[in-house]
C-alpha cells in the first residue's frame, strides 16, 4: 500500500527533476581512457601515461531538437515569426513525438498564428494535442484559431475541452468562453429587440417587451418601450409605471423622463392617480370578499398586469381560487337530470383543480423568490409561465360557467335543447 | 505514520485535480443564453442543449433543471421533462408546488 501510494508522486519527482535531454557540458574534460590503473595522481613522465582526449557524446535527437528548440524561443522574442517557424520545423524533424515535441507543435502553431497563417496553424495545434490530449494552451490556442476560421461550434469546444484541463483557469479559457457565450446571447436580445421595436400593435408591442424584459430586467429602454405600448392602449398608469421604472434605471434617460412629463401633463392624469388609488382599494376589498363580482374585478386587475398591486401577499389574495359557492335554490330537475350539464359542471370542475395547481404553484414561486433562494431569472420565467397558464385557465372557468348558465337559464324556461 | 498520512493527502490532492470541476460563471453564461431562446427566440431545443451544457458545468443548481423541464415539455418529451422536475425538486423540495402543474 505504501509502495503504491508513492509511485504517481515519485513519478511527478523524478520528471520534474531530471533534465529533457543530458547536459553534455557536464561531461568531464578529460580525453581517452586510463587502462591498467587509475586517472590522475600518476608519477609524471611515465610511460604508461596515456594522453587524455576530449569526445563529445554523440548528439540525440531529443539533443538536436531542443537547440532548434531554443532557437525558435530566440526569434520569437524578436517577433520574427518566420524564423521562429522555421527553427520549430527543424527541431521537430528531429523529436515530433515526445513531451517536447508536443511543445514545439505548438511553438509552431503560435508562430503560424502570429502571421495570420490560420489552417496551417490548425494543423500544427491538432499535431500538438494529438501528442499531449491535456495541453490545455493547445486547446487555447486552437479555439482562436477556430474562431479565425468562422468555426465557432468547434472553438466552442476547445474551449470546453481548455476549461476542463484546467481548473485553476491559468489560460483564461473561462472568461473566453463567457464571452463567446454573452457574444451569441447578445444576437438573440439584438434580434428580438428589434422584432419588438417593429410590431405596431401596442398590445402585441407589449407582450414583446414584457418578453424582452423577462430576460433583460435592467433594460432602461425597453421599459420605456413598454411604456408607449400602454399609452398606446390608454393604460396611462401602468405606462407611468414603465417610465418611472426606465428613469430608475437609467437616469440619464432622457426620453423615459419627456415621456413621463408628457403623461403628467396629460388633463385628467389626477383623476387617473385617484381612480387608481380606487382601485388598489377595491383590489385590497375584493382579496378580503368572496364575492363572485369582486373576484372578477381582482382578475381583471390580474390581466392588466395588476400594476397598482404592489405587495405579492395582497396579489395572492387576489388570485386565491374561489370558494365553492354557497347554496343557492335547489336546481329544477330538468337541470339536475341534463346530461350536458352534468358534462359541463366535470369540466369546470377539471379546470378549477388546474387553476388550484397553478395558483399555489404560482404562491410557491413568489414565495422562493421573497426568500432570495435560487436564480431569480429562472424564478421570473417560471412566474411568467404560470401567470399565463392561470389567465388561460381563468377564461376557460369563465367560459364554462356562461355555458353551464345559459344552459341552466334555458332549461328553467323549459325550453328542449338538443342533448336532453 | 505522518509521512504515509503526508502521501495519502498527496495522493488525495492529485486525485481531486481529475474530477469535473463546478464552474458557475461559465453555467450562467449557458443558462442565460438557453433563458434567452426559450423566452425570446422560442428555440425550446437551442434553449435544451444550453441548459443541459450549464447543468454538467454546475450540476446542483436546481432552476436550470426546471428551466430544461419546461424546454422538453415545450418540445412535447414529457418523459425528459419530468425526470428533471424530479431531480429539481430533490436539489430543492421549495419547487415542489411550483412544478407540480407540470408533472402528470
Amino acid at each position: 500500500m505504501k509502495t503504491r501510494a508513492a509511485i504517481p508522486i515519485l513519478a511527478v519527482v523524478a520528471i520534474w527533476a531530471s533534465p529533457a535531454f543530458p547536459d553534455w557540458r557536464d561531461v568531464p574534460d578529460v580525453k581517452g581512457v586510463c587502462s591498467g590503473g587509475p586517472c590522475g595522481n600518476q608519477s609524471g613522465g611515465s610511460s604508461s601515461r596515456q594522453q587524455r582526449e576530449y569526445v563529445p557524446p554523440p548528439p540525440t535527437p531529443g539533443s538536436i531538437a531542443y537547440g532548434h528548440g531554443e532557437r525558435g524561443r530566440r526569434f520569437q522574442k524578436e517577433g520574427n515569426w518566420s524564423a521562429a517557424e522555421q527553427a520549430y520545423r527543424d527541431a521537430l524533424r528531429s523529436d515530433a513525438s515526445s513531451y517536447n515535441g508536443s511543445i514545439y507543435w505548438y511553438q509552431l502553431g503560435y508562430s503560424l498564428l502570429m502571421q495570420d497563417r490560420w489552417s496551417e496553424a490548425e494543423s500544427a495545434l491538432r499535431q500538438s494535442i494529438a501528442v499531449r490530449p491535456g495541453y490545455h494552451y493547445a486547446h487555447m490556442n486552437l479555439a482562436w484559431v477556430l474562431l479565425k476560421l468562422g468555426r465557432e461550434k468547434e472553438a466552442e469546444e476547445e474551449y470546453l475541452a481548455a476549461m476542463r484541463l484546467d481548473p485553476g483557469d491559468v489560460t483564461g479559457s473561462q472568461g473566453a468562453l463567457i464571452d463567446l457565450v454573452g457574444k451569441r446571447r447578445k444576437d438573440i436580445d439584438d434580434k428580438a429587440f428589434k422584432r419588438a421595436f417593429d410590431l405596431e400593435d401596442p398590445v402585441q408591442s407589449e407582450a414583446a417587451w414584457r418578453r424582452y424584459l423577462l430576460v433583460n430586467p435592467g433594460n432602461s429602454a425597453a421599459y420605456n418601450n413598454l411604456g408607449v405600448a400602454l399609452q398606446g392602449q390608454g393604460r396611462l398608469l401602468e405606462a407611468d409605471a414603465a417610465f418611472r421604472e426606465a428613469a430608475r434605471l437609467d437616469p440619464q434617460d432622457a426620453k423615459a423622463k419627456q415621456n413621463l412629463a408628457g403623461l403628467k401633463s396629460r388633463e385628467g392624469y389626477g383623476e387617473m392617480l385617484a381612480l387608481a388609488q380606487a382601485a388598489n382599494f377595491w383590489g385590497q376589498l375584493a382579496a378580503g370578499n368572496k364575492n363572485e363580482a369582486m373576484k372578477w374585478m381582482s382578475m381583471q386587475c390580474f390581466d392588466t398586469g395588476c400594476s397598482y398591486v404592489s405587495d405579492h401577499s395582497t396579489a395572492i389574495r387576489l388570485l386565491a381560487p374561489a370558494a365553492p359557492s354557497s347554496k343557492g335554490p335547489e336546481p329544477s330537475p330538468a337541470v339536475r337530470n341534463d346530461p350536458v350539464i352534468a358534462g359541463l359542471q366535470k369540466e369546470k370542475q377539471a379546470l378549477d383543480n388546474k387553476y388550484k395547481q397553478s395558483y399555489e404553484a404560482l404562491k410557491a414561486v413568489w414565495d422562493a423568490k421573497e426568500r432570495g433562494k435560487g436564480d431569480k431569472g429562472a424564478l421570473d420565467i417560471l412566474e411568467y409561465q404560470h401567470k399565463n397558464e392561470l389567465t388561460a385557465q381563468a377564461s376557460a372557468i369563465r367560459t364554462a360557467e356562461i355555458k353551464i348558465k345559459e344552459r341552466k337559464d334555458k332549461l328553467d324556461l323549459g325550453v328542449v335543447l338538443p342533448g336532453q | 505514520m505522518m509521512r504515509r498520512l503526508i502521501l495519502l493527502s498527496l495522493f488525495i490532492s492529485i486525485a481531486g485535480c481529475a474530477s469535473a470541476p463546478a464552474v458557475p460563471r461559465v453555467a450562467g453564461a449557458y443558462g442565460d443564453l438557453g433563458k434567452a431562446k426559450l423566452v425570446l427566440a422560442d428555440d425550446s431545443r437551442g434553449a435544451a442543449a444550453d441548459f443541459t451544457r450549464a447543468i454538467e458545468l454546475d450540476p446542483g443548481n436546481a432552476p436550470l433543471y426546471v428551466l430544461r423541464g419546461m424546454s422538453y415539455r415545450n418540445l412535447g418529451d414529457r418523459q425528459a421533462a419530468e425526470a428533471d422536475f424530479k431531480r429539481a425538486v430533490s436539489l430543492d423540495s421549495g419547487l415542489e408546488k411550483a412544478v407540480r402543474p407540470f408533472m402528470p
